[in-house]
């Protein structure tokens, strides 16, 4: 059956204006990752059994049996995007139109999910001199975009977050546990500014180095990829591009990135794979912080071990001023309110790892879960933001149905359920009571004092910020080849070598 | 916003110091609008002045998408006067496999003699000085 070219347009005007309900703010609150079992339950079971790989004692069987108990999703609503062309005759004979329907993530899960691990991570180490070192770097790529002949967008893109790298250093002694930030990424404009800015930066670092990324690019020259792969905003960076992404920024700030592949490979384990820290022989450096991503098709999350947690919060603890609550009867009424808004999204069948049954399962959140006791072990504050949370999968209220007329909603500047309420709360939970001083602990204290109040946040991280005697150059590394030739160039170029790499 | 207002009044004064020319004799309005995420989303550009081109559809919208303004290809790196550039460009050269005039495409491809024949009428006829 022919559509008619009225029935076309209206097709047409449909699927571009098409858009899911926002189904929460852009990055959510950590949850507990047996959330990821409730979500897969009913998926096929290679899904079943790796998810709970997870969960099953709060272990992962990967890697010497790495606690992974919360996840941190990031929105990942899918846009249909459809191309027509009107239906036209040439000389009696209809042209069938040209229509294209395409599947495309809205927002880029790798660089942004790496882009919040990153401030999360520096704010849980909590060094404001290695933030201000980090400011430092990317200010520097300034030199970098010039280079590589994409000069006045360091302003537009990369400016902005070094700006935020050096505000969050100066408010770090009132440490909020990372609610601005998570506030800032929560910001549409904001977000992709932040987003777009690690992209940039990884295109320009791949062609400054173009001859080591060469040989994994058979097909096209490395201008060539950055200019299809890297630079357009809503494309997801494949492998190449994300070890790129880790060699110019996460790696290069002593941070090591591990993607947990949640895909239909053979086996119950999931699997891990590590772009790690080098030092300048080439061999891992190890004991420093690590950002985890799972990877499902199409989708990126972080992952974090208990101590991450922990770590975080024992920020949040000593300082009595910031308390991070969320209201458990808001967040459980409104989750089953928008379960119950779920419809058939039979396209996303299609997707490995969907299957469309999936959506019409009520979810209970589950109280009974192992990882409860687990978390009320070390302190209460993470409970407040995570436990009473039912947990809602990224996926669940793209709309009600794939090419509904629902008109295009934007994303609410605020999140719908906010991720923290920065409410300061008059009575503290016993456990609360117990672990929060009457003065503020944070920064006025030393670290051995900080431990002492929570013992088990403390002694099971080990990211805990270095100790006072050591100085903060100690984390600095030697020059790796790459680095030296970049150097090398900006002084043959005359360019002003920034203070960074100066420190030498 | 406070980004794309920046931008957009930086990539002005660019444009202004490039006047496009040479529509081969006439004059083709066009309406350049900017979504407000800007410079994160692709602006739309459409002809005000009917114009006969397989790329562009032939009603009162004048739309075009296609290259880089389409949202999976936009760069946010893309200036506005690199939009009006391709815009320029698509007139001296059409891309009658991304065409969204059909009959027009095909023309253009089977008979070209034609085409630029109904091109200079229309020209004529919508486009004039």
């Amino acid at each position: 059956m022919m559509a008619s070219e009225q029935e076309l347009a209206e097709m047409e005007r449909m699927s571009s204006d098409w858009r899911p309900d926002a189904p929460g703010p852009l990055v959510g609150r950590q949850q507990s990752t047996s959330a990821l079992v409730a979500e897969y339950a009913q998926a096929d079971p290679v899904y079943v059994n790796k998810t709970k790989v997870y969960t099953q004692n709060a272990r992962m069987k990967m890697s010497k049996q790495t606690t992974l108990t919360f996840i941190r999703h990031f929105l990942n609503y899918i846009l249909i995007t459809a191309r027509s062309g009107a239906m036209a005759t040439v000389g009696g004979e209809v042209c069938s139109p040209v229509l294209h329907i395409s599947l495309c993530a809205t927002r880029l899960r790798g660089p942004q999910a790496l882009a919040f691990g990153y401030f999360e991570t520096l704010l849980r180490l909590g060094d404001a001199s290695k933030m201000l070192e980090e400011a430092a770097r990317f200010r520097a790529f300034e030199a970098l975009m010039h280079a590589v002949g994409i000069p006045d967008l360091y302003e537009d893109f990369i400016g902005p977050t070094a700006d935020l790298l050096e505000q969050q250093a100066a408010t770090l002694p009132n440490h909020d546990g990372g609610a601005a930030v998570l506030a800032i990424f929560n910001d549409d404009a904001s977000s992709s500014q932040l987003t777009y800015s690690f992209k940039l930066i990884t295109s320009a670092w791949m062609k400054s180095n173009a001859e080591s990324y060469a040989g994994f690019l058979p097909d096209m020259d490395v201008h060539t990829y950055c200019a299809r792969n890297i630079e357009p905003f809503s494309i997801e960076l494949d492998h190449v591009g994300l070890q790129a992404l880790a060699t110019a920024i996460i790696n290069e700030a002593g941070m090591a990135i591990e993607v947990l592949y949640l895909d239909r490979s053979a086996g119950d384990e999931v699997t891990p794979h590590r772009l790690p820290v080098l030092d300048a022989n080439g061999n891992e450096r190890k004991g420093g912080p690590t950002i985890r991503l799972l990877y499902r098709p199409g989708h990126y999350d972080l992952l974090y071990k208990t101590e991450d947690v922990a770590e975080m919060s024992r920020h949040i603890l000593s300082n009595p001023e910031i308390r991070l609550v969320s209201d458990p009867q808001i967040a459980v009424s409104s989750n089953n309110e928008r379960y119950s808004q779920i419809g058939h999204l039979d396209i996303l069948a299609d997707i490995p790892g969907f299957s469309s049954s999936m959506f019409h399962v009520p979810f209970t959140p589950t109280s009974t879960e192992p990882y409860q006791s687990k978390v009320e072990t070390f302190s209460s504050a993470p409970l407040t933001m995570t436990s009473a949370t039912p947990t809602y999968p990224a996926y669940q209220s793209k709309g009600e149905s794939t090419f509904s007329s629902t008109p295009r909603t934007k994303t609410p500047a605020t999140p719908v359920y906010p991720p923290y309420q920065t409410t300061k709360v008059e009575t503290f939970s016993s456990a609360t009571r117990t672990t929060t001083p009457s003065t503020p602990l944070y920064p006025s204290v030393d670290p051995a004092v900080k431990e002492e109040h929570s013992p088990k946040a403390a002694t099971n991280s080990p990211m805990s910020p270095a100790p006072k005697e050591l100085p903060i150059q100690a984390d600095f590394r030697p020059r790796t080849k790459q680095q030296r030739k970049y150097d090398k160039r900006f002084k043959g170029q005359g360019e002003p070598i920034p203070s960074d790499f100066l420190k030498e | 916003m406070a980004t794309a207002q920046k931008r957009i009044t930086k990539e002005y004064a660019d444009i202004q110091k490039k006047p496009l020319d040479g529509m081969r004799g006439g004059v083709f309005n066009l309406h350049l609008s900017l979504p407000t995420e800007y410079p994160f989303k692709p602006p739309t550009l459409s002809f005000k002045t009917k114009i006969y081109h397989p790329n562009v559809t032939n009603d009162d919208k004048g739309s075009m998408c296609l290259g880089m303004l389409r949202a999976d290809e936009w760069k946010p790196s893309s200036k506005i006067d690199a939009v009006l550039c391709f815009a320029q460009g698509l007139l001296l050269e059409p891309q009658p496999d991304d065409a969204v005039e059909g009959g027009i495409a095909r023309e253009y491809k089977e008979n070209k003699k034609e085409f630029v024949k109904n091109a200079k009428a229309w020209t004529k006829q919508y486009a004039k000085k």
